[in-house]
């Protein structure tokens, strides 16, 4: 059993719940837990924000969100017509410090690497497109 | 996403309801913005029906705790879900956000080591009381002579008669706290028609140009520079406050300007030996409701009613001033300069002549029959935290140095405040300037 749905949206943070909820429709159909929904919405989200935030820098771009559901694993493939930019580059944000001087920028992006399984970028075709995959607890 | 303030114990709660996404985050800090009043200082967000959490709300975490750091209180999430919990833990927050269980365990905290100086000790502290309202005094320089300088006659300016001889230019760049009526021009002619009632705060000045627009001009000493500012009326209040008074109702509806006066008044028949019934007063207060009044048009001799009528003459009241009771300022905060006249006391140490150029009834305060008069300019400002325990003339300089500019008003006697620093000077003599 598959389950794929794809969406393209305008580059605004208003589209997130949008998003959201495609993920949940589809990866529950496919029968994935709570935990791992909630992974997955934070991971594409935090790979949207970022490409809205940064990337188009305010302008108005278009991001497409393809998801990939199998009974063992969801693949979820963003594109974005930005500058080329891999987010897997930014180092690690400041977990330790002291809130004042803390840096957190890169916060986003760190997260969504803590919950996806894999994580692969590429700039192709003047796109940027960056792969999530989860996979299903044994 | 939607998150709905109320207050518990004095303290801010968000209750927010659904995903706190990069969107959600986005609707949480304009609502923040919305609902911090400024006299807020402790936010705990109750995270109870929110099961999702992004760096997005981290991010308005982050800036609400700086916020009411600058405020001197503290922020705290309750009631976080297991999913918000790994979040922060995996972003390595969980020790930098203060998590309570509940809303009341995190009230219960910040109530108990919480010090309000604006509730000092008991014992130590004076206070007058009358009518309900409760006033903690601080002592000012009790021994002080205070003056009020007097420009112009309220006579002619009531009945609309100024002309431009009776126009002086003044510059308020020195001038800490007075109001009348002034305009800003290129020339007396091009000032004329504009006189409206103004304010001066520690050298700023504050006018609302009679042109239709209902809209304040708010100009520093910087913006000002040289221009010269025509007035055709001004007190100026010349020497320090006497005593300084804390307000603070522990009430979402305040108490009326004439109340707080009605205490001032109170207190001092009781206290004060060289009290004469003038008092000139300065205010720094949290707006509990909002009622002005507005010159509409300059009261100039071309403008003047038919027959010599007054212009508060019921006849040509409607025509002269604009009455708003709807402007809804709630929470935000009111610096105001006025005169109070206690009616009720021995006024014979004044000249009656100099006394009748400080006030007049207008027939828009409702209570003005009831013993007293009363005068007062106010200036609303936004963003502002409030803290009784600094000193009111910084304060106010602070503010019209670095606050957020609302609006400027002719504020009626029914402008409710819920707290307030109050600067209290008891007027030895009104001098009538040339």
């Amino acid at each position: 059993m598959t389950c794929s749905r794809t969406l393209t949206i305008s580059g605004d943070i208003h589209e997130i719940p949008q998003i959201s909820a495609a993920l949940e429709e589809t990866m529950r159909a496919c029968g994935f837990s709570d935990d791992a929904i909630l992974d997955m919405q934070l991971a594409v989200e935090e790979a949207v924000a970022n490409t809205i935030l940064h990337g188009y820098r305010g302008a108005v771009g278009e991001v497409t969100i393809a998801i990939h559901a199998t009974l063992q694993s969801v693949q979820i493939r963003i594109e974005d017509h930005a500058p080329p930019f891999d987010p897997l580059s930014l180092p690690e944000p400041d977990r330790g410090s002291d809130l004042a001087e803390r840096r957190i920028g890169g916060l986003g992006i760190y997260l969504m690497r803590q919950v996806a399984d894999e994580v692969v970028y590429e700039y192709t075709g003047s796109k940027n497109v960056l792969t999530l995959v989860k996979r299903k607890a044994a | 996403m939607e998150a709905r303030s109320e207050r518990i114990d004095g303290v801010l709660i968000f209750v927010v309801s659904g995903r706190l996404d990069a969107f959600g985050a986005q609707q949480l800090g304009e609502e923040a913005r919305k609902s911090i009043h400024d006299d807020d200082r402790d936010l705990v967000i109750d995270m109870t029906d929110s099961p999702y959490l992004s760096s997005g709300g981290i991010r308005v975490f982050i800036a609400l705790k700086r916020e009411m750091k600058r405020r001197n209180g503290r922020f705290a999430l309750a009631g976080v879900g297991d999913y918000p919990t790994k979040v922060l833990a995996m972003a390595g927050f969980t020790a930098v956000f203060e998590i309570f269980m509940t809303v009341r365990d995190a009230v219960n905290a910040i109530a108990r080591k919480r010090k309000d100086p604006s509730l000092p000790d008991e014992i130590a502290q004076k206070k007058i009381e009358d009518g309900g309202v409760t006033l903690a005094v601080e002592p000012g320089w009790i021994s002080a002579r205070p003056v009020l300088r007097v420009l112009g006659s309220l006579d002619i300016l009531l009945h609309a008669r100024l002309t431009e001889e009776d126009i002086r230019t003044k510059g308020f760049q020195e001038i800490k706290y007075s109001l009348g009526l002034g305009a800003l021009g290129t020339s007396l002619r091009d000032a004329m028609p504009l006189l409206g009632e103004m304010i001066t705060l520690h050298g700023s000045m504050v006018w609302l140009p009679t042109d239709g627009n209902s809209t304040p001009d708010f100009l520093t000493p910087e913006s000002t520079g040289d221009v010269p500012v025509y007035t055709g009326y001004n007190i100026t209040l010349d020497g320090p406050f006497n005593e300084y008074f804390v307000l603070d109702t522990g009430d979402q509806q305040g108490v009326p300007l004439s109340g707080i006066y009605q205490a001032i008044f109170a207190g001092a028949q009781k206290r004060v030996e060289n009290y004469h019934g003038v008092v000139a007063v300065a205010i720094w207060g949290i707006i509990a409701g909002f009622a002005s009044s507005g010159l509409k048009k300059a009261p100039i001799a071309s403008f003047a009613p038919p027959g010599g009528a007054s212009i508060v003459d019921p006849s040509q009241i409607q025509d002269w001033f604009a009455s708003d009771a709807g402007a809804v300022y709630h929470g935000d905060t009111l610096v105001c300069f006025g005169i109070g006249v206690d009616l009720g006391s021995n006024l014979s140490y004044f000249a009656p002549d100099d006394l009748s150029a400080l006030y007049y009834a207008n027939p828009l305060n409702q209570r003005a029959a009831q013993g007293m008069y009363l005068h007062n300019h106010g200036v609303v400002f936004r963003n502002i935290p409030y803290d009784a325990s600094l000193d009111l003339n910084n304060q106010v300089k602070k503010i019209v140095a670095e606050g957020e500019f609302v609006d400027m008003r002719h504020l009626l006697d029914s402008t409710r405040l819920r707290k307030a620093k109050i600067g209290v000077a008891y007027i030895q003599a009104i001098i009538r300037e040339p």
